[in-house]
Formats: C-alpha cells, sequence, structure tokens
C-alpha cells in the first residue's frame, strides 16, 4: 500500500507500486511509473514520460524528468527518463528526460547515488554505481560509466563520455572523455593525472591487474618526451596478451581519439 | 483565462494579468504584478516590489523577488523588474536591489536562466542573454544583449559583460568581459573572437572579418592596450561594432581592476562594517 500525504497531487494515469511513500507537496504528472518501497520526501515532481523501478529515495525538492533545457523545445515535449533500482537522489538533484534530437531517452542505472543540486541533462546515460557529489553538473548527450566517481562542483561538457571507474577531483571542467581507471582534475580543460589507485582497490581488481593497468599508465602517460598519446596507444595496443583492463582503457582511448574534441559521443551527433 | 491553482497561496494585493497559469505551491506575495501569459510550475516563490512582464515562464523552487544577500541591505522595499517572455530552470534565484545600489535590479526579455542560476541584488540583465547551469552574477553585474554565459560560471562584483560574448565554463569573472570575443581561462583572457555566437546572432561575415582583424590589433600585438586603441581609431573599418568595443574597451581599461562599474561603488567604509543582515541586526 502506497502512503501518500493530503498535500501530494498524483495524476490517475500515474502507477505506484507497493509501499512507495510521497511526502507533501510532491507533484507526479502523467504516465508515470514509480517501483515499489521509492520515497519522495517532500516537493518532489517527477514529471510525465518518467519511470523508475524499486527503492529509489528522492530528497526533497528533486525535479525528475524535466524538460531539456534546448531554446525551443516546449515543456510538453515528448521523452522519457529511465531509472533503474535503488539509487539515491539528494535534494534539489535536477535530471532532464531525452530530447527527440538525442534518440529520447534519459537512462539512469542502478545504485547511484546523486548528491544535493546534482545535475543530469537530457540523453544522459548513467549505469551503475557512479556518485557523484554536490553541484556536479552533466551536460547533455553525456555517458558515465559504472563505479565513476566526481566529487563536488566538477562540470562535464556534453557528448562526454567518463569512463568506469574514473574519478573526477573537485571543480574539474571535463571538456574530453576521461579514460576509465584514471584520476583526472583541473580545468581549461582537466587532465589525467594518475591512476585511480584507491578506487581500483576498492573494486576489488586482482593484483595481476593492478600491475597491468600501472604499466600501462605509465605507458600512456609517463611518455618520453616527444612521443604522443596516439603512439603509446598504438604501442600499448599491439602487444599481445592484454590484461582484460588494460584492453578496455585502449579500446576507450581509441574510440575517443576519432573526435577531434576528444569526445567519442560526438561521431553519433546528428 | 487566468487559472490558479487551489494550492498556490496569492496573498490579496498581487495583481495577476490575464491568461496567467499558477501551478500548486505557489507563493505570490502582496506588492507583485504578473503580466499576461505568465506560466508557474509548481513551488515558484515571487516576494518583494516585483513587476513580471508578459510570458514568461518559472520552472520549480524558483524564488524571485527576494531580500538581497547584502550586510548593507537595509530592509526598504526595493524593486525586481522582469520582462517579457523569459524561462526560469529549477531553482534559479533574483534578489532584488539594494538602497545603494540603485534600488532595483532589472532583468530584460528573451532570456533563458538555466538550472540553479542566481541574479544577485542590482544587476542589470539586457535581452538574449543565456544563463547555462549554476552560473552565478554577483551584485551589481551588468549583462549585455546577447552574451552567453556557459556552465558554473562565476562573476564578481560590479562586472560588465560586454554583449554577444561567450563565457567558457568554470570560469572565474574578475573583469569586465568584451563584446563579440570568447573569454575564458583563470586568469581571465581573451580567446578569440566570439565567431559561433555573432553568426547565430546574424552578424554578416563581413562584420565578423572586421572584429577579427580588431581582436588581433587589440589583444595580439604588443602594445599595451591604450596604444592599440589610439592606432585604432584612425584605420579604416571603424564601423559601429568597432567603435562600441573600443569605447567598451577605453571605459574597463580606466575602471578600477578592469571593472567600469567599480566607479559606480557608492557603500562606504561605515556601510562595510555590517557584521550581520539587517533582519537580525540588534541596533
Amino acid at each position: 500500500m502506497a502512503q501518500i500525504a493530503p498535500t501530494a497531487i498524483i495524476d490517475k494515469s500515474a502507477q505506484l507500486g507497493d509501499g512507495v511513500r510521497v511526502g507533501p507537496g510532491c507533484v507526479i504528472e502523467r504516465d508515470v511509473r514509480i517501483g515499489d518501497e521509492c520515497e519522495l520526501v517532500a516537493n518532489v515532481l517527477v514529471c510525465q514520460g518518467t519511470r523508475m523501478g524499486s527503492g529509489n529515495l528522492m530528497g526533497a525538492g528533486c525535479v525528475l524528468g524535466e524538460a531539456p533545457q534546448i531554446k525551443g523545445v516546449p515543456r510538453s515535449a515528448s521523452g522519457e527518463l529511465v531509472i533503474g533500482e535503488g539509487n539515491t537522489f539528494r535534494e534539489y538533484v535536477t535530471i532532464h528526460r531525452g530530447s527527440s534530437y538525442g534518440g529520447g531517452k534519459t537512462v539512469v542505472g542502478d545504485h547511484n547515488y546523486l548528491m544535493a543540486q546534482c545535475h543530469l541533462g537530457h540523453d544522459v546515460e548513467m549505469e551503475d554505481h557512479v556518485l557523484m557529489a554536490n553541484l556536479s553538473n552533466i551536460a547533455g548527450h553525456c555517458r558515465i560509466e559504472s563505479y565513476a566517481w566526481l566529487c563536488a562542483y566538477t562540470g562535464a561538457h556534453q557528448f562526454v563520455t567518463i569512463g568506469r571507474y574514473a574519478y573526477a577531483a573537485g571543480y574539474s571542467a571535463i571538456g574530453r572523455d576521461a579514460p576509465p581507471y584514471m584520476k583526472v582534475a583541473g580545468d581549461s580543460p582537466s587532465r589525467v593525472r594518475s591512476l585511480n589507485l584507491t578506487g581500483l582497490s576498492r573494486a576489488g581488481l586482482g593484483k595481476e591487474s593492478l600491475v597491468a593497468l600501472r604499466g600501462a599508465f605509465g605507458v600512456l602517460y609517463r611518455r618520453r618526451k616527444g612521443q604522443t598519446l596516439g603512439e603509446a596507444v598504438a604501442a600499448l595496443d599491439a602487444e599481445p596478451g592484454l590484461d582484460e583492463h588494460v584492453r578496455y582503457l585502449v579500446d576507450f582511448l581509441k574510440r575517443s581519439a576519432q573526435d577531434r574534441f576528444g569526445r567519442y559521443r560526438e561521431l553519433a551527433r546528428k | 483565462m487566468t487559472q490558479i491553482s487551489k494550492l498556490a497561496v496569492i496573498e490579496p494585493g498581487a495583481q495577476i494579468g490575464t491568461d496567467v497559469a499558477i501551478g500548486p505551491f505557489c507563493y505570490v506575495g502582496p506588492h507583485v504584478e504578473i503580466g499576461d501569459g505568465c506560466i508557474l510550475h509548481n513551488n515558484v516563490t515571487v516576494v518583494g516590489h516585483t513587476r513580471l512582464g508578459e510570458h514568461n515562464v518559472f520552472y520549480q523552487n524558483t524564488v524571485i523577488g527576494e531580500a538581497p544577500q547584502d550586510l548593507k541591505y537595509q530592509g526598504q522595499p526595493t524593486e525586481t523588474i522582469i520582462g517579457d517572455r523569459n524561462v526560469f530552470r529549477e531553482n534559479v534565484t533574483v534578489h532584488r536591489g539594494t538602497e545603494l545600489g540603485g534600488s532595483r535590479t532589472v532583468v530584460g526579455s528573451a532570456n533563458l536562466f538555466m538550472v540553479g542560476t542566481h541574479i544577485a541584488h542590482d544587476c542589470i540583465v539586457g535581452d538574449g542573454v543565456i544563463l547555462a547551469n549554476q552560473t552565478q552574477l554577483a551584485g551589481h553585474v551588468c549583462v549585455e544583449d546577447g552574451a552567453a554565459l556557459m556552465a558554473l560560471v562565476g562573476v564578481h562584483h560590479f562586472v560588465t559583460v560586454g554583449k554577444f560574448s561567450y563565457i567558457g565554463g568554470m570560469t572565474p569573472v574578475h573583469r569586465d568581459v568584451p563584446p563579440f570575443m570568447k573569454f575564458a581561462g583563470d586568469p581571465n583572457e581573451v580567446r578569440a573572437v566570439n565567431e559561433e555566437g555573432l553568426k547565430r546572432h546574424d552578424f554578416t561575415s563581413e562584420d565578423i572579418d572586421v572584429l577579427k582583424r580588431k581582436h588581433r590589433q587589440l589583444f595580439r600585438n604588443s602594445c599595451s592596450i591604450a596604444e592599440s586603441l589610439e592606432k585604432l581609431k584612425s584605420q579604416p573599418e571603424h564601423n559601429e561594432h568597432v567603435a562600441y568595443l573600443c569605447d567598451f574597451m577605453r571605459k574597463s581599461c580606466q575602471g578600477r581592476f578592469g571593472r567600469y562599474l567599480e566607479a559606480k561603488r557608492r557603500d562606504t567604509r561605515a556601510d562595510r562594517r555590517h557584521r550581520m543582515p539587517a533582519e537580525v541586526r540588534e541596533d
């Protein structure tokens, strides 16, 4: 049985699962599906076209599924926001639904934690177990892979891919794809600084993989003078029997290098 | 037909125009005027002596006309004036003016203020401006027509952002931003002519080429700005845009800290000695 505050406004066509708790001042629009055991604390808005799985928490003032911030696109434009399960969205998190330009869907996976005032733009794809600290803002069409960790005030430029187990330090301006397993920091735009050793040890990667990734980091980011990143990537690529994580990293870097801005997803731009 | 939700609270004295829509949990104070065709989605707060023009759209958690975050504000009924056809996205805040700063905050028309942006006391924002996510304007900032500020930009007090300029994301803006230029970096730098922005605002390609040449002559030679400005006066191609740019640069360079509007600062040492906001001060 859902528990709904008397001042909540829920459209008749919205479907709420078992044990859903809706606090005062919440507004749930038409064609919304909310899974079992979700909680909307207070003044949460869930817009048309949003569906989410079970066990999600939405803090006060969250706005999920609003229209994209694209000039000329009206608030009534159709689009979807698909959210998995076990996510936490803290106060004033905003997530915008997909645009017709980008394929129509913003997707968020499972067990992500978005802190206060984080923002996901239209057509973003977020995988699982991502952590975003306060005021992280992700522009439209970005992709954030599993276990990425974004510190407070990071900004991701549109069409950026943030690789799995990547770490972005506070105030990073992520203007290019952030490689998996690496720490990026700084602005104008951010650069790879080191291997994300803390994240990798928390992830429980085996000793051989850690050693292989350390080696790969050295080859790629501690190059001798005059050697380009592209050459270093090619050198690694040619090695036989690469560790699966190094192979993932090399493939990621090859894809990013295809775009002149280092943003692989720009290639799919119409 | 004006439609006001039963769950909205409109204080007596507020003037609401025709075809206005006000959603649930909105709060409109007694000294507010809302122009025809405005749309307030849910949880919008409009207080103070505030005048909203026509066909503005306000998304959730927006707060318009609240007290300035300024220790020298004395609690007087200063104003917030907003033009027509602006879009205020979620969590946008606009604060009213301070007595010493001109007593009003003014926003023009056809602007887009994205999620989380903030317009502080005594700001003057023109028309066709875009503020991307979380960009904050400090007090007394002037943003001229057509300027585009990207996400997470912080603009220092008394800065003037020139017309049709572009400020890159995450830039802390300390000094005036020349019109028609791209501006970014810490420390701040003029990077290039804002070619894309000028094209979108229908500048001709001749105009853009002229501005590119002037950009090189002003910002890419080894003379000082003052010398370059002198040389430019006598050169051909001194059209209205170049004249505007030169006047702007002249004013900025004379301004303290490169901020022309510092000359309009009216607060004295005594004003700056307040340690607590007016609401909780004991004297």
